[in-house]
């Protein structure tokens, strides 16, 4: 197939939200700026689709609506794991920008009237999500881009870094349609492609049936991973609530406008879960159903023919802005939400930060920089991020910290290695030799049964060293997974990445001897909460031999 | 088959193509239509429809995301 070398100041892995916004800061510095995504940069990522919430204080006077509050809010919704030192910078810092980018792009926040709808939801002490009609926000994205002169280069997977001397130099990928195996050279990469969803058996069985977007596959915490750098919290689970069925995100409007969960019994059951009930921590509400759930007294449903008809219609507007076909499946199912009860269950299990305002996957600093000179992560694929709201800023961050390191380098980056370039050519293309016959599905399959079976919201010793045992023989098995297409070559590098990261999330997991945010991470062996050893992250990162180590690192609170 | 591209209103624009994020949809060359090459694989995310000029794409959904049964897995 063909081979293409470019060479640019600034590479971004991933255009999607964080992607995007770091690519167009990088820009207005006056950097050269190539992003590659595997799909259309228009409708990538978790926002392809639309979006609807943006969580933002907003100074209007109330304690609650202050930088003060929302950090307290963070330290202790995410006591452990979140770094503040980071958030301020990543987030808070960059919260004037991110709100100016949205009008600049002509997405305004704003209702046409000029004033935020602002609700309020898990756990928060005032209403932070802004709601807003998010469903051009990436194509809109996408334009200012194209305006940009930023280089794209659309449907392009990319399969791994380049590394010299301890140096990130660029990254290597393939087109998913005609095969194209494209070298780029790089004084700075960023890595924001998200986080690892399919890892988990999809309670369907259909595994692109995701929360978050299908095609967000780990990719980046697994190239990472293999360039050296350090991952952190990927021993939390992340689970939701969702329409049984259709595993939509929406819930956020639904709890916002005042609907009530009753189990089979027809009672309202979340009192005896948390005394904030439905406006609890998203975590403890998905904890509450999935007991009800196990212990038969579901079906559980969502009672929302109380509101008021007004309030009603804008639910069922907004829930399409979030997710489009939302209002299309409460119709094929016949369901109306003045009339009928929705039935609600648990979402698949997914590798995400324990809550809204604090995520998992790449390390970062203050500057979004990861441990490996040259290498940078924003978004759901940093540790520290998460949410629409921080994918932005973080993105917004990220692109300063990318420029002033180019910057910094002068006039060019480190050589391409070359040897490097050819083991990765060699190791992307061979699942298209003809002796294969495994596909790619099979693997995703058992990958999703052994975490399922053994890193879900219970956790132990025993069962995670089996889960571990079996992460051994998919290894050996691995290499037999063949593609006829590129498409099926796209897929076959998505669950590789997902085995590199359930690896991580088994080593973390194992090492964090307590359990912490209910069931993120809950285990049987070490049911407490244990502050006094474990207030702290576990990071993990490879190690001579190409395994993975983990390391606890401490954080203080006041 | 979750996107259904009605043949009549297709114009063959290649847009639904460039839409999907996760490489489902594909033109036909034959036909000049677009057509469901990884109907397994759509996340139902409503992009095609969403930027079809023609309004030539509805979203079906399969009998299991409809008919909602089954134990959590856990």
């Amino acid at each position: 197939m063909n081979q293409e070398h470019l060479q640019t100041d600034i590479l971004i892995i991933g255009g999607g939200v964080a992607g995007l916004n770091a690519a167009l800061t990088a820009r207005e510095a006056g950097h050269d700026v190539l992003i590659m995504d595997k799909a259309v940069i228009e409708r990538s990522g978790h926002a392809a689709g639309g979006i609807d919430h943006f969580a933002a204080y907003l100074e209007t006077g109330p304690e609650w609506d202050t930088r003060k509050a929302y950090l307290d809010f963070t330290a202790w919704s995410s006591r452990g794991v979140t770094d503040l030192s980071v958030v301020e910078k990543v987030y808070c810092d960059e919260l004037p920008t991110a709100i100016q980018r949205y009008e600049d792009i002509g997405c305004s926040l704003r209702r046409p009237d000029g004033s935020y709808f602002r609700t309020q939801s898990f756990g928060q002490p005032g209403p932070w999500w802004v709601n807003f009609n998010g469903k051009r926000m990436k194509p809109l994205l996408g334009s200012a881009i194209r305006k940009s002169a930023c280089r794209v280069l659309d449907r392009v997977t990319t399969a791994d870094l380049l590394v010299h001397d301890g140096r990130v130099c660029g990254a290597a990928g393939f087109h998913i349609r005609e095969g194209t195996f494209f070298v780029v050279q790089a004084k700075a990469v960023l890595l924001a492609t998200g986080g690892t969803n399919r890892i988990y058996q999809n309670p369907t069985g259909l595994s692109f049936n995701c929360w978050m977007c299908p095609a967000n596959t780990g990719d980046g915490e697994a190239m990472a991973f293999r360039a050296g750098a350090q991952l952190a919290n990927v021993e939390f689970l992340r689970m939701t609530v969702v329409p049984k069925g259709f595993s939509a995100p929406g819930l956020n409007a639904l709890v916002g406008m005042g609907g009530k969960l009753i189990n089979g019994m027809g009672e309202e059951f979340m009192e005896h879960y948390d005394p904030m009930g439905i406006k609890g921590a998203r975590h403890k509400l998905a904890h509450a159903i999935l007991t009800e759930l196990k212990a038969h007294r579901g079906p559980i449903r969502l009672d929302c023919r109380h509101l008021a008809p007004d309030a009603l219609t804008h639910l069922v507007a907004t829930l399409s802005y979030d997710k489009d076909t939302l209002p299309d499946y409460f119709q094929q199912k016949g369901i109306d939400l003045s009339r009928d009860m929705l039935e609600v269950a648990t979402s698949e299990g997914m590798q995400g930060g324990p809550t809204e305002v604090c995520g998992s996957g790449i390390k970062i600093d203050r500057d979004c920089a990861t441990n490996v000179p040259g290498l940078f992560a924003a978004g759901n694929s940093a540790d520290q991020c998460r949410s629409l709201h921080m994918a932005v800023t973080s993105g917004i961050h990220a692109g300063r910290a990318l420029s002033a390191y180019a910057a910094r380098l002068g006039k060019s980056g480190p050589p391409i290695p070359e040897r490097l370039v050819k083991e990765i050519k060699e190791r992307v293309f061979a699942p298209m030799r003809e002796s294969r016959t495994l596909s790619w599905q099979e693997l995703e399959d058992v990958l999703q049964r052994t975490l399922t079976e053994g890193m879900g919201p219970v956790r132990s010793e025993w069962g995670m060293k089996k889960a571990w045992q079996n992460l051994d023989l998919l290894d050996q098995w691995k290499d037999q997974v063949g593609a006829r297409t590129y498409h099926d070559l796209c897929r076959s590098q998505e669950v590789y990445n997902m085995l590199t990261v359930a690896r991580c999330m088994i080593t973390a997991a194992l090492h964090r001897k307590e359990s912490r945010f209910g069931q993120c991470h809950y285990r049987l062996d070490f049911p407490e909460t244990d502050d006094r050893r474990w207030l702290g992250q576990v990071t993990v990162m490879q190690d001579a031999e190409g395994r993975a180590q983990p390391v606890f690192r401490p954080i203080a609170y006041e | 088959m979750p996107p259904v591209i009605n043949k009549e209103l297709c114009t063959g624009c290649g847009t639904c193509e460039d839409s999907c994020p996760l490489d489902v949809i594909y033109m036909d060359d034959e036909e000049n239509k677009s057509f469901v090459k990884y109907p397994d694989e759509c996340w139902h995310c409503g992009s095609c429809r969403q930027d079809c000029p023609e309004g030539a794409i509805e979203i079906r959904f399969p009998l299991r995301m409809i008919v909602s049964a089954g134990v959590v897995p856990y």
